[in-house]
Order: C-alpha cells, then structure tokens, then sequence
C-alpha cells in the first residue's frame, strides 16, 4: 500500500507541477485576468457559477423537529501524508485516531443506539479495511467517500486527473466496504471548478462539503438546479478548527456548548444539525466525555431524527 | 474568504508535497506557510521628514464627542453589520466552497440577524460591498423594510483601495458605488466603511470630495472624531472601528476560534469603559461570520445586557454622525 501511495503523489506531482493554481470558474486566460475591481456590475453578477438553490427541507419523518447528522472523518495516515505528515510521531497521531479513536466513537454510537456517516479517502480505507470492516458491522452507519488520500482538488486543478482519482476513489471503496457509496464529501471541503460536474456525472445522491446554508439545498450552475443534494456542513461544527495544535486549543467544554447552541437553534428553526468530527481529534478520552454528554442532551428532547447523511438526502431529494 | 481559507496552510503544504515529490524526505513538518500573508515591512531607510508626511495624510482632528448624547444618554452605540459575503475582490477566486461560505451571509446569516433586530426593535447600519447587492439582491428590501437600518458604502467589490493605489480609479469606484445605492436605495449612502479597513493615501481627499458626512474605518480613537489631513481640518466624522470589536479576527477565516462566549465579554467590557466615559462603541459583525445560530446566540445575549442599562442611545452611524457633527463645538 505505501508503495501505492507514492507512486499516485508521483503521479499527482507531475500534474501539479504543469498546472497553474488559479481560483477561477471562469478562467480567462492568466494574462487578460483584470484585477476584481474592474468588474461591471453584469460581470459580477455571472461571476460566482456554484451558487446556493433552492432549499429542500421538509417535513421530517415520523413530525420530527429536527434531523441530526453526525459524520466522522476518517482522516489516516494518507490524510496525514497529504497535510505533510511524513514523520513516525505525527503518524502515530493519525494511527490512534483508527485504533483507539474510532472503537470509541462506535461504542459510544453503540451505547446510544443512534447511527452516522464515516468518511473515507479511499487509501485511507484500503490502509485500514478492518476499520471499514467495524463500521459495517454496526448495521446501521454509512460508509461515504472523502476522496483518495485527501488532496486538494482545487490546488490540483487538472480536470483529467481529477476524473482519474475520483474513479478510482470509487472503484477502491466499492471494493473494500462492499457498496458504491452515494454519497461525496470533499477533502478539505474544498472544490476545484471540476467537481460538481464531475460528482453529478458519477451520480452522487449527494455532495456534504459546501457552507452556504444551515440546512439541506439544491446546488445551482448558472442559475440552474443540478438536482444535487447538498447537506452543509460548518467549520463551527467541526472539530479539527478547534483541537488540533495548530489552532486555539480551548477548553472542550464550551465548544461542545457551542455545539449545543447550534442545535438548539436548529431544534427551534426545525432544521438539520451536521456535526464533523475526526476520530484522531474527538476520539480522545476527554473529548469523547463530551460527546456522549452532548448526544445524551439531544436524546433528551423529543422529535428528534437521528439518520445518516443517505437518509436524510434520500429524504429531501425532489421526486 | 471563510471556512476553506483555514485549511490553506494544509493547502500550500500538501501543494508544495506533490510538487517536491521526488525530495519527499524535506516536506515533513506542519509550516506556517500561507497564514498572515503581511506585506514585507519597507526597508527602513525613511527620513522623519518622510514619516511625517505617511503620517500627515490622515491625523486624528477634534474630538467630537458631544456634552451631551440626545435624551440625555449616557452612551452612543452603533451596530455595523459589515456584509462582505462573497467579497469577490478579497483575493482568490469564486470558488464553489469558499462563494458558499459568503452566500451563507445572504441567505441564512442576514434574515436571522434582522429577525433578531426586529425582536429587540434595534437600529444597525449595514456596510455593503456593492458586489454584495448585485449578488444578493433580495436583501436590499429585507434591510429596508423596518425602516430602522442604514445601508452605508463598503466598496464595489471589496476592494483593497491600498492595491487601487490610484486617485482617479478610486474617485471612479466611489462615484460608481454611490450611482450603484441611489438607484437601487432611491437614496445617497451617506457614510463609508473602507473594505478591510484599508486607506490608500489618496482615500481622505477621495472622500473629502465626495461629500460624504462620514467614514467609519480609522482607529485613532475610541470616540468619534473628525480627520484632518495635512494639517488641515477635513469636515469628515470618523466614528473609528477597532479590531478587538470585530468578529473576523476571532470568528472570521483566518481567526482562532476562541470561546465566543468569552469574547462576547470582550465586547461586553468594550461597552462598560464606554458608558462609564461617555462615548461611543461601534460594534462591528459580518453577516457570513456573525450570522451563524451559535452566535446570534450571544449576540443576543449582549444586545440584552447593553438594553438592560439606562441612557444608551442605540443609532444608526449616519445618526450618529450627524449629531456629533451639529453639536461640535460644543465638546468638553
């Protein structure tokens, strides 16, 4: 496998390496770019081609309050060597995150008999079958795709190769976890201006990486709907923005609070709450204190769906 | 813009990862890479005489807190709402992710944060990049419809002016964005807000020309005050902002994220040294940042303790703005 890996950042490298880092859906040539400010107002206007569409909450199943979709990031080693990881040390960070974090994670998922997406890179997965193995056997979780190991697709920016990994993301996790997963989280939650087009041609049942609203939306292209299903998520209910070293580090307590509010308001305004954690960042034993305080609150209030992110996009997708 | 630029330095890394491929060995380590992104500091080699000159463009003038705020109040609190939202000069590109994280500014953030100032019956003043308007239209008669709010001047696209650099292109844009409001307000912003907060040294004769009552982007002081420029008196308010009182720099892209509960009593005693020195406190949020459910949250929970002291005069920048302009001279 790690062979695998190196040869596909070979790969990735020479794609890299040829191609411009330019941020721009519409991409006139690099040159004839004109600095932002001397945009027209028409040109502002067709500027911004991804845009939030109409929303799709409805009516919950069984007159539920809420939808509550808990999705675990199962960011490995590849996740670790995609972020610069190469080192014994930061590794072994990313390998507790699979065989401490993750059994954790599932006991406290058990014990609350509630269920939840996991997010796989492929290589992630192909490192780790067992894990995949322990997610299945709950019955109850979905197993979704976070790329190949985790590459930032809008630095890529090479349409071909884009395909390629995402192909092959595809074919890797359909092998290993034994179903196609319908369902596509971005690493880094990030798109190049190729993976919307590219995820609806896979036929994704849904996207889970955009920010624009607090509840489940078609994504628009141009002004019109792509029947994509997006499932938002937030970098406030997040863990890693939080926990890990290279940010602020806070006391868990008030964060999980803020997770709280965020689902208190959700509760009131009868829409979704999306929380993402990693197991190599909430599998932690006083993390993981938290979140089975914080599931116990939710469980506390009545009419709320528990449902994976399958469930949910399966429920609000127009018929 | 949001979220996604906190994963830039991963980003950088894992470009500069694939790019050194063959050298795999040298890319351990999590850098720093691509955070801040300052400018490099010029060589010092500046005379005083030339110092003095940067610092001649734009000095604190007088003060021009009033004797008295109307009804007798204590203090003059105004909250800006400044509604970058996809903010498509800031740099970048319009990508999907991040113009999503804008957009959550337009499309959840701002209705939930009227909704809140139609619960507490508060005044606000709404800086709008241009952009902003074209992109999101509909929250033009959403802002309007209370008849309580200001929409106020935050560049076309959010532009830094200090990247402009050019009298005549900034005087171009202003002109452009003033056109822009009066035709879809029916109405001439009065006051301005530079995008991030960034002069370039022709901005005060820019606006000293436009004949604009106000501007709201210095930091000279913590009440307000008027600009002089070159020595001379320039007509202009300043009602100065300050980064303690702003939510990007804790909550914002780049931001650490810290207990918002603790930084709302941040702003919290930034309002108790106000009352009890009776001045100003001009509270600054971003709708894609502040709108968010966790914080209108607290942001409710202060609007709630600033209500519960007698004598604060909640108002508009331009009212503000007005008031301290009429009664100056009149300063003690």
């Amino acid at each position: 496998m790690a062979n695998m890996l190196f040869t596909r950042i070979g790969v990735v490298s020479l794609l890299v390496s040829a191609a411009p880092i330019v941020a721009d859906l519409q991409q006139p040539p690099a040159a004839a770019n004109p600095p932002a400010y001397r945009l027209t107002e028409d040109q502002i206007r067709s500027v911004v081609e991804v845009r939030v569409g109409r929303k799709l909450t409805r009516a919950w199943p069984n007159a539920a309050k809420v939808a509550v979709a808990l999705a675990f990031e199962m960011d490995a080693e590849a996740s670790g060597v995609t972020a610069g990881e190469m080192l014994p040390v930061p590794l072994s960070a990313r390998e507790f995150g699979i065989i401490k974090g993750l059994p954790r994670v599932l006991d406290v998922l058990d014990r609350h008999g509630v269920p939840a997406t996991f997010y796989f890179a492929a290589v992630n997965a192909s490192l780790h079958p067992d894990a995949v193995e322990q997610v299945k056997k709950r019955n109850r979780h979905e197993i979704a795709l976070n790329g190949w190991m985790h590459e930032n697709l809008a630095d890529l920016n090479d349409q071909a190769k884009e395909q390629q990994l995402l192909d092959d993301s595809i074919a890797t996790l359909t092998k290993i976890s034994g179903k196609r997963p319908v369902g596509w989280r971005a690493p880094s939650w990030t798109f190049s201006r190729y993976t919307l087009g590219q995820i609806q041609k896979a036929g994704f049942l849904y996207d889970s990486s955009l920010v624009g609203r607090d509840e489940p939306y078609e994504i628009n292209a141009n002004g019109q709907g792509t029947g994509v299903v997006e499932l938002p998520v937030e970098p406030i209910l997040n863990d890693e923005p939080y926990f890990t070293t290279a940010r602020s580090f806070p006391a868990p307590e008030p964060i999980f609070k803020v997770y709280q509010d965020e689902f208190d308001v959700a509760y009131r305004e009868g829409t979704m709450v999306m929380l993402t954690l990693h197991p190599y960042v909430a599998g932690h034993r006083s993390r993981i204190t938290h979140l089975d305080n914080l599931l116990t609150y939710m469980k506390s209030k009545p009419g709320v769906w528990f449902a994976t992110n399958e469930q949910i996009a399966t429920h609000v997708k127009p018929k | 813009m949001r979220s996604h630029v906190r994963m830039t330095a991963t980003t950088l890394v894992f470009a500069a990862l694939v790019v050194g491929a063959s050298q795999i060995g040298l890319t351990q380590g999590q850098g720093q890479r691509g955070r801040g992104g300052q400018p490099a500091p010029p060589a010092p080699t500046m005379s005083e005489d030339q110092i003095r000159q940067a610092m001649a463009i734009a000095r604190v003038g007088r003060r021009l807190t009033p004797k008295a705020w109307p009804n007798g109040a204590k203090v003059a609190v105004n909250i800006g709402y400044d509604v970058d939202n996809m903010g498509i000069g800031r740099g970048g590109g319009p990508l999907p992710a991040a113009a999503s994280g804008g957009e959550y500014g337009a499309v959840d953030g701002l209705p939930r944060i009227l909704a809140l100032l139609d619960r507490q019956q508060l005044p606000a003043t709404f800086f709008m990049p241009v952009s902003s308007a074209i992109l999101n239209p509909e929250m033009i008669p959403l802002i309007q419809k209370s008849g309580r709010h200001e929409i106020a001047l935050h560049g076309w696209v959010h532009e830094n002016q200090n990247q402009v650099n050019n009298a005549q292109e900034e005087e171009r844009l202003l002109t452009q964005s003033l056109d822009y409001f009066q035709k879809v307000l029916g109405k001439r912003p009065v006051g301005t807000r530079a995008p991030g907060w960034n002069f370039s040294p022709n901005s005060v004769d820019v606006l000293r020309k436009s004949g604009l009552l106000y501007d709201s982007s210095m930091m000279g002081l913590d009440e307000a005050y008027e600009i002089d420029a070159k020595g001379q008196p320039t007509g202009l308010v300043e009602l100065p902002v300050e980064w303690i009182l702003d939510d990007a720099p804790y909550f914002g892209a780049t931001g650490a994220l810290p207990v918002p509960e603790l930084m709302f009593k941040v702003y919290r005693d930034e309002f108790d040294v106000a009352y009890k020195e009776g001045t100003l406190c001009m509270l600054t949020f971003h709708p894609h940042v502040s709108g968010h459910r966790s914080r209108v949250v607290q942001m409710e929970k202060l609007f709630d303790y600033i209500k519960s002291k007698p004598g604060v005069w909640f108002a508009t920048a331009e009212q503000i703005a007005r008031y301290v302009k009429q009664n100056a001279g009149k300063t003690h």
